[in-house]
């Protein structure tokens, strides 16, 4: 198994063994790249790399290191994500638990076992059956100060068996300031047994005093084909819809497999039919519309439906152009139809620029779902019948 | 024996060794010498410039057996358990983790006890700008008058976050990004040291990259000869980075694929610039990067346009610099500009994007329709050299437009449309008040007169084709009643009542619109005028007329010559 496991990425993967074998790993690493791209599963390989017993640069998957970080209970690979941020768990304070640390951060501790608890074995359950799943949590997550500083008197004492201690912190960018800027002097100098490892789709999102402490790795698209594989042989996907979903995932596994558990196929479906509702301008439809929405689906799924709306809105833009590469080639026949609608290309660019403001709203500032989408649709209306 | 990275191997442990912070370490260097070193130094600058590096330098210096010196031997014991951390009168302490009150309220009890072994008791406070509003303030007392044996020394990436009170009672050293050419000549220092050999071009772009920061230089050189395997060419023993292998690591765009972009934006060939971002897509190269790269590119075409024989803006090699020279011919620079605007916009939104490709596509298609933009200056003075032009026939649309007569898909909305734009549709709508400059206006003239009974008989064809673009002009212009034909202007009536429609109609995109319809219909181009069936003689410009009436303002600059060439040539108003 070892590196085989995570598909393509031969970049990181030559970076990373050469690392190993020439003994040249770097004691902060930051993984880039697109969501479902391999990153976190990159990280526990190399975690297991690193402690092998056999060493022989990779993961031997058999000896009992490898397979107690396979199963998460290994006392020096620590794992860090961020969670939901409980609101209700602020008054419970955590259980007073003096030990010699002192009380405020064991009662800290206290607490977030506490509250992540739930949390953790979901992610930890999912993580495990497919590391390439994407987690998603109802609420918006974060990761606390007090997770870092958790992990920061963890790493000033010694691996208990291993060779190395190893921190793999997945989502970075779901640092909360405060937390990142707590977690920069272990990163720039971490004990000499230590080897830290962030993981982020996003890298704009980091402090640039955080970027520049690590190793940056960058995880490029994964290949179709591979993608079309690995779904064929991990979960019998039929050979045509695999080749679409592997398409449709634009070089995300992660994303690929969202498809091929079908709910977002429901999504998109669902985006193509705002465009047209919106497009078709009946006021008390799209209310009526939006209402159900909001009723059956959560914030989520809303906001990822307003990125297949974004990737449909840009096949109509090429549609009009006059090229034929898009996005989604099984919906060209309604792309066509809203693209004769729109009639021109920056009304189309207008459309797509408003869903993507509204996105932002919702996600940065907290705008009402519902006004947003209303909003959008009858600005979309207005621009599909000039 | 574990890897030490090379950021922490090769930390500077001497003034001299700092990279590119001379300002810095010479002022310091001085004070420790003439015996003026203040109680709180404040180290403000980007990341990797060597805040920290030099508080610890600093730290060592005043602390060395050979008393304060500026040149700290790095071999006394306390130099030595500086540098490992562990000196018990050298406090680094991280200023995001202890940012409370409790933990000021602890340095404040332990900094009144005299140093242990050394001199001095130095507290470096590292990120010091995440430091509580009250744990800055507990502070303050302390900070201005602190026991003889202590030196604060503050070290941050956010200074505006720091309190004024704090600013004002620390001296306060701005260090700055490091130039490329600094860095550039620490790249070969330790290539030396490390037994590497590092090609001139590779150079350039691990410089570049750093963006004026040694630890990201160091790290991009790590990974590089982490990347680099045993396969890679070994010659008499040196490690080789080559430009190839850092493109390839660093998922970098090729120069070459950048100027192959700006080729086909200068052909303004669509398709093939869709085929090569989907080409570059996937060779898996970084967006952001790749827009990044684009920005810089741009930047360097228009350095390339302005610089004339100097080559010190560049800091690019030789070869590439020529073609740079070669390639910036194919645009104006004010073209350049626009495009760098875009692109800039661009490398904005994306950090918000869900789908950055899309972004990107839809960015490079506006630039390759953007129409390749005319200086007012010149375009007055074609007009002046037309104006001498006796020959009306010499006068088709082609003469007046710049190198890319008409937009590909829409129909050009008359024959004589400059192309500029927007701009252009302003020019257009200008010209629809009466001409008293007959040279130009009967040059325009070319095409057979047609009569009022041509137009009222194809009038609802003209309804027609208004009302498959805008269904709601439509609905207000098709109670107007054609009834006139002067010269050129077209008089449309409304009932009496109907002055909202005409109010309407005469809204400059609706004018357009109807004038497009007729401009399908008739070559000749015609002018529009609105009335009320009672009330006569308002026409499609008193608005424009009332507003151009208020202040001083406008007739100031009516003066200016350029305005009034405008005004001369194209009938203009002051509007605003």
């Amino acid at each position: 198994m070892s590196f085989n496991r995570v598909l393509d990425q031969k970049i990181p993967k030559k970076i990373l063994s050469g690392a190993i074998s020439k003994n040249l790993l770097a004691s902060s690493y930051l993984f880039y790249g697109e969501l479902g791209t391999g990153k976190w599963i990159m990280a526990l390989e190399l975690a297991k790399a690193i402690n092998c017993e056999k060493n022989r640069g990779e993961a031997c998957d058999v000896c009992s290191s490898c397979r107690k970080i396979d199963k998460f209970i290994h006392p020096d690979v620590t794992m860090i994500f961020p969670i939901p941020s409980a609101k209700s768990d602020r008054n419970k304070k955590g259980e007073e638990d003096l030990s010699e640390d002192g009380e405020t951060i064991s009662a800290q501790s206290g607490k977030l076992q506490d509250k992540g608890q739930k949390e953790f074995e979901k992610y930890h359950t999912l993580k495990k059956e497919e590391p390439y799943t994407i987690v998603r949590f109802d609420r918006k997550v974060n990761i606390a100060v007090e997770q870092i500083r958790m992990m920061q008197r963890d790493i000033f004492s010694r691996p208990f068996e291993g060779k190395r201690k190893v921190v793999i912190m997945a989502e970075a960018e779901h640092m909360h300031v405060s937390s990142a800027n707590s977690l920069l002097k272990t990163l720039e100098e971490p004990p000499e047994y230590a080897t830290l490892i962030l993981t982020t789709n996003d890298i704009n999102k980091l402090l640039p005093t955080v970027v520049s402490r690590c190793q940056q790795i960058r995880f490029g698209r994964i290949s179709q084909d591979q993608i079309e594989e690995k779904l064929k042989s991990d979960y019998a996907v039929e050979r045509e819809e695999a080749s679409h979903f592997a398409h449709l995932s634009n070089g995300s596994y992660g994303k690929a497999l969202d498809f091929a558990q079908g709910e977002k196929q429901d999504i998109r479906r669902e985006a193509l039919g705002l465009l047209n509702l919106a497009a078709e301008g009946r006021t008390n439809r799209i209310i009526q519309w939006v209402d159900q929405l909001l009723s059956q689906w959560d914030w989520n799924s809303i906001l990822e439906m307003l990125e297949f709306a974004d990737a449909i809105l840009r096949d109509i833009y090429m549609i009009l152009e006059g090229s034929d590469h898009l996005i989604n080639p099984d919906m060209k026949p309604e792309v066509v139809k809203l693209g004769e609608k729109f009639k021109r290309q920056n009304r189309v660019e207008e459309a797509f620029r408003t869903i993507e403001q509204i996105r932002s709203d919702c996600q940065v500032r907290n705008a009402s779902l519902k006004l947003a989408l209303l909003n959008m649709c009858f600005r979309v209306k207005e621009l599909a019948n000039g | 024996m574990t890897y030490l990275v090379m950021a922490r191997k090769y930390r500077p442990s001497t003034f001299d060794e700092v990279v590119g912070q001379t300002h810095v370490t010479t002022t310091l260097k001085n004070a420790i010498q003439t015996n003026r070193i203040s109680h709180a130094y404040l180290f403000a600058g980007p990341r990797g410039t060597g805040k920290t590096t030099v508080a610890r330098i600093l730290a060592k210096a005043l602390n060395c057996k050979e008393g304060p010196t500026p040149q700290p031997c790095n071999r006394c014991d306390s130099c030595r358990e500086i540098a490992i951390g562990r000196s018990l009168d050298v406090m680094e302490i991280d200023g995001a983790s202890n940012n409370s009150v409790d933990d000021i309220r602890t340095l404040r009890e332990n900094i009144r006890y005299v140093p242990s072994q050394s001199k001095y008791k130095v507290y470096i406070i590292d990120e010091v700008h995440m430091l509580s509003d009250s744990a800055f303030n507990a502070l303050l007392k302390t900070l201005e008058e602190p026991p003889a044996h202590a030196i604060f020394v503050f070290a941050t990436t956010e200074p505006h976050k720091l309190p004024q009170t704090v600013l004002s009672r620390c001296q306060r050293f701005d260090f700055r990004r490091i130039p490329t050419t600094d860095l550039v000549k620490t790249i070969s220092d330790i290539a030396e040291k490390e037994n590497l050999e590092v090609e001139k071009e590779a150079t350039y772009i691990l410089a570049r990259r750093a963006d004026g920061s040694l630890r990201d230089l160091l790290s991009l050189l790590d990974q590089v000869i982490a990347y680099g395997s045993e396969s890679e060419p070994v010659e008499g023993g040196k490690k080789t980075i080559s430009s190839v292998l850092l493109t390839e690591t660093l998922g970098l765009v090729n120069l070459d694929k950048l100027f192959e972009i700006t080729d086909v934006i200068g052909e303004k060939n669509a398709a093939k610039g869709i085929l090569i971002l989907n080409q570059l897509m996937d060779s898996g190269i970084d967006l952001p990067e790749f827009v990044n790269s684009l920005l810089q590119h741009l930047r360097d075409l228009l350095i390339a346009k302005v610089s004339g024989d100097s080559n010190e803006l560049f800091d690019l090699s030789d070869v590439y610099l020529q073609k740079y020279r070669e390639k910036s011919k194919a645009f104006t620079e004010i073209d350049i500009l626009r495009m760098i605007k875009m692109v800039a916009d661009l490398n904005m939104n994306l950090k918000r994007a869900s789908d950055p490709r899309v972004l990107l596509e839809m960015t490079l298609m506006k630039i390759l329709k953007m129409e390749s933009s005319v200086d007012l200056a010149e375009l007055l003075n074609r007009l002046d050299q037309l104006k001498g032009c006796s020959s009306a026939g010499m006068l088709g649309s082609g003469n007046i437009s710049s190198g890319n007569p008409t937009k590909p898909k829409i129909p050009s909305l008359s024959p004589e449309k400059p192309v500029m734009g927007k701009q252009s549709v302003d020019v257009q709508e200008e010209t629809s008040a009466p001409s008293d400059t007959p040279a130009i206006q009967d040059s325009y003239i070319k095409t057979e007169v047609i009569s009022l009974e041509d137009i009222q008989k194809r009038w609802n064809e003209v309804l027609g084709e208004v009302k498959n673009n805008k269904l709601s002009l439509w609905s207000l212009i098709k109670d107007g009643e054609v009834i006139g034909l002067e010269d050129d202007t077209l008089t449309i009536e409304f009932h009496n009542g109907n002055s909202f429609h005409k109010k309407q109609a005469e809204r400059r995109e609706n004018l357009n619109l109807i004038q497009k319809a007729l401009g399908d219909l008739f070559t000749q181009p015609l002018k529009l005028k609105f009335e009320l069936n009672q009330l006569k003689g308002s026409s499609p410009d008193e608005s424009g007329n009332t507003k151009s009436n208020g202040g001083a303002g406008p007739t100031q600059i009516a003066e200016d010559p350029l305005v009034k060439s405008i005004f001369d040539n194209f009938e203009g108003e002051i509007i605003r």
